[in-house]
């Protein structure tokens, strides 16, 4: 088994490549299903956004490692063919890596460190819709069932753990964190809009959002102050009483295409004076200019112009580079903890096996031994019960931990390989048992004392079991 | 040694776990991470409980209430500091409040110990009225007063720092660090408007104390004339905020400078 990622971004293709390999969200399924048919592929995962393109895919037991470069060029050609584009053209922008390579960028993508825009979350977002895609095509099994929501849960400790994500990287969300900064939740405080851009509008949107209330619109001429009101629900208020307006708002966001400052330090002043000092915030997002910046002069008016919201911008900016790398190095544990987790997977599954066999036959034979008996009393039964377990316990006891040993010292690989032999496995495990029902069966065996009597939890759930 | 062997290690402990709960935030800072909320509460949480312990064993140790030495009643104003920012803390998770004020106390407690070694034992002269009810309820107020202080102390600073980011437009990690400024500024009024009234009580006890002590009621030592100066300028404060909604900045620096004259009138206890 071997995992390959095949795919191209916006760092190693250019648009007008990506937007050739773009798939459409209807298009996803049948690609997946006949990428699923393809020789050497068991399991696989498409992920198309305009940033990127990515196949995640694991080939099937047994296959030498050997055959995974033709494997890539049969994605290589697979992919070009659909696409119809010139496969010496696709190499150039490809890349391909292979197991912990491949794992590390699935889990740096989905944790947003591989996009344009470091430690944007929309991308969390994507990987989920295209792993449910997946999931829906029938193209998802342990292995990558299991390696997705590892990648889900690696971003997700980014995101917590880093602040990577904290910090907004848009002018707009810059103003409603500066509001909060001042006046801690928004909810009843008002905003006045002086003059109506884009971005103001949406500044006011993401304002009304947190719960700013009212929110006044005044421009030069009221019909459109009138319409705008309507459209984010707001108040219009004719120009000429911006200024007395001014002492009951909390904050006022000016971007009218006035020559010259509207708002004086006179004004300002007199309106914090009305307002008795409470605190006011000015946005001034026009150029030229709106507010005079002595403004900023006057005690508990905080004005922050267009450079001053792109200068917190910028500085969220170099601080997500900061965090991005308390970020890789979260991922890099992450890597190892499923790499280490995925091989002990296998050796408890292996473990769990040979448990789940012996228990089969051990019960199988109680009740052959019960139909020659005839009726027994309820201290026999349990005598039987306790003499056969014990039996069975002890035999494994040894051989068990021999193969845990043997893992340790000539690896995994093998140790199980021998195992399965030994114990007439066949081939296949269960596919439902996940990485940590594994994981849990080797524990419990792990818990087995000196006699090899299993612990509590083990006898109940076999009783459980015989029950059923 | 200013208290019996079974108070002073706890008091050991007590201090121990304060210097744990000032030194928590520090290495995220040097990561750059932001601090833990809970760490710095929880083990100022549990200094607080070893302190406890330490003046109740100590006043079964003397077999009174430990509260007649200025050592004893620096210990105890220290006690209620903590504990004020830990309900801070509690209500409102402004996690801040116990950063600052928790060495704060530290110090206290730490100073006061030291000046009891370096400075002549003194005991207070103890008359019949030290040991009375009067007496406790006047030191009581007092320190619950001055602690309430300390919290308005600490978030006027924190406003101040606030307010100089904002303005200056200087922001980095500090910017999610500190509350929110209306936030600071509604905690500078209400521990403003509950450390007042109990100073004033504070000071009407102690002169009615002094009073039935020595005859007069206003002796005007050193301690009394810091006590009344910071009152006064509290006062002012109050006021202009009340009457004519003056706030801000310049508010902060004079609640800061009542503050220090409230710690002078600490230290005149010691002169």
């Amino acid at each position: 088994m071997a995992l390959v990622l095949l795919g191209l971004n916006h760092r190693s293709a250019p648009v007008a490549m990506r937007e050739r390999l773009a798939i459409a969200p209807a298009e996803l399924a049948p690609l997946l299903r006949s990428l699923s048919r393809q020789p050497g592929v068991r399991e696989c995962y498409i992920l198309s956004t305009c940033n990127r393109v990515e196949i995640l895919a694991c080939t099937p037991d047994g296959a030498p490692a050997e055959s995974l470069p033709l494997e890539i060029f049969l994605a290589e050609r697979f992919l070009a063919e659909r696409f119809r584009v010139e496969p010496t053209e696709l190499r150039r922008h490809l890349y391909s890596l292979r197991e912990r390579d491949a794992v590390l960028h699935l889990f740096r993508v989905a944790s947003g460190l591989d996009s344009m825009i470091l430690g944007e979350t929309q991308v969390l977002g994507q990987a989920k819709d295209a792993y449910m895609a997946a999931r829906a095509a029938g193209t998802l099994g342990p292995v990558l069932e299991t390696l997705l929501q590892r990648a889900f849960a690696a971003a997700k400790r980014v995101r917590t753990e880093t602040g990577i994500s904290r910090s907004t990287l848009s002018v707009a969300n810059a103003a409603v964190e500066l509001a909060e900064q001042i006046f801690g939740e928004l909810t009843g405080r008002s905003v006045l809009l002086l003059g109506v851009g884009k971005m103001s509008q949406h500044a006011a949107r993401h304002l009304a959002s947190r719960g700013v209330s009212p929110v006044i619109v005044a421009t030069r001429t009221l019909g459109h102050a009138v319409a705008l009101a309507e459209k984010i629900g707001g108040v219009a208020l004719p120009f000429d009483s911006v200024h007395e307006t001014l002492a009951q708002v909390d904050i006022l966001i000016a971007s009218t295409a006035a020559p010259h400052a509207v708002i004086r330090r006179e004004h300002a002043e007199r309106a914090i004076r009305a307002r008795r000092n409470r605190p006011l915030f000015i946005i001034d997002i026009a150029v030229p200019r709106d507010v005079e910046p002595e403004v900023n002069e006057i005690d508990n008016v905080y004005l922050y112009n267009i450079d001053d919201l792109e200068a917190v911008v910028e500085a969220n900016r170099t601080g997500r580079q900061r965090e991005a790398r308390a970020a890789e190095a979260i991922l890099q544990k992450e890597c190892e903890a499923y790499f280490r987790r995925k091989s002990g997977a296998s050796l408890g599954q292996t473990i769990g096996a040979i448990l789940r066999r012996a228990e089969e036959m051990r019960s199988a034979e109680v009740q052959r031994l019960r139909r020659r008996l005839g009726p027994l009393t309820p201290g026999q039964e349990e005598q039987i019960e306790a003499l056969t377990k014990s039996l069975m316990n002890k035999l494994l006891h040894r051989p068990i931990q021999e193969i845990k040993r043997a893992a340790q010292e000539r690896g995994e690989p093998e140790a199980v390989e021998a195992a399965r032999r030994y114990f007439e496995l066949s081939g296949t495990f269960e596919p439902s048992a996940t990485a940590a029902e594994a994981e849990e069966n080797g524990e419990r065996l792990a818990g087995t004392d000196e006699n090899g009597e299993l612990p509590a939890p083990l006898q109940a759930d076999e009783e459980a079991e015989r029950r059923r | 040694m200013p208290f019996s062997s079974a108070a002073g290690t706890l008091l050991s402990a007590a201090i121990l776990l304060y210097l744990l709960a000032s030194l928590a935030p520090f290495p995220p800072l040097m990561r750059r991470q932001r601090p833990g909320h809970i760490v710095t509460p929880a083990l100022a949480t549990a200094g607080l409980v070893a302190h406890m312990g330490a003046i109740i064993q100590q006043g079964i140790a003397i077999g009174r209430c430990p509260v007649t030495n200025r050592y004893e009643i620096l210990s105890l104003l220290s006690w209620f500091v903590v504990l004020l920012s830990v309900i801070v803390y509690v209500r409102g998770r402004l996690h801040v409040m116990s950063v600052i004020l928790t060495p704060l106390a530290l110090v206290v407690l730490i100073t006061s110990n030291l000046l009891e070694y370096i400075l002549p034992a003194r005991p207070l002269a103890l008359g019949a009225a030290e040991e009375g009810s009067l007496f406790l309820l006047h030191v009581t107020i007092a320190l619950v007063g001055v602690a309430a202080l300390f919290l308005t102390f600490a978030s006027s600073l924190t406003y101040l720092l606030q307010d100089r980011i904002l303005k200056s437009k200087q922001h980095g990690s500090w910017l999610r660090v500190l509350p929110p400024l209306d936030r600071c500024d509604r905690l500078v009024y209400q521990s403003l408007m509950l450390g007042f009234p109990l100073l004033t009580l504070g000071i009407v006890t102690g002169s009615l104390l002094s009073a039935s002590r020595n005859g007069h009621f206003w002796p005007w030592r050193a301690d009394e004339a810091f006590s009344v100066t910071a009152w006064a300028i509290f006062a002012v404060i109050i006021y202009a905020r009340l009457a004519r909604g003056w706030r801000g900045r310049k508010s902060a620096y004079l609640t800061i400078a009542g503050f220090v004259a409230g710690v002078l009138t600490m230290i005149g206890l010691y002169v």
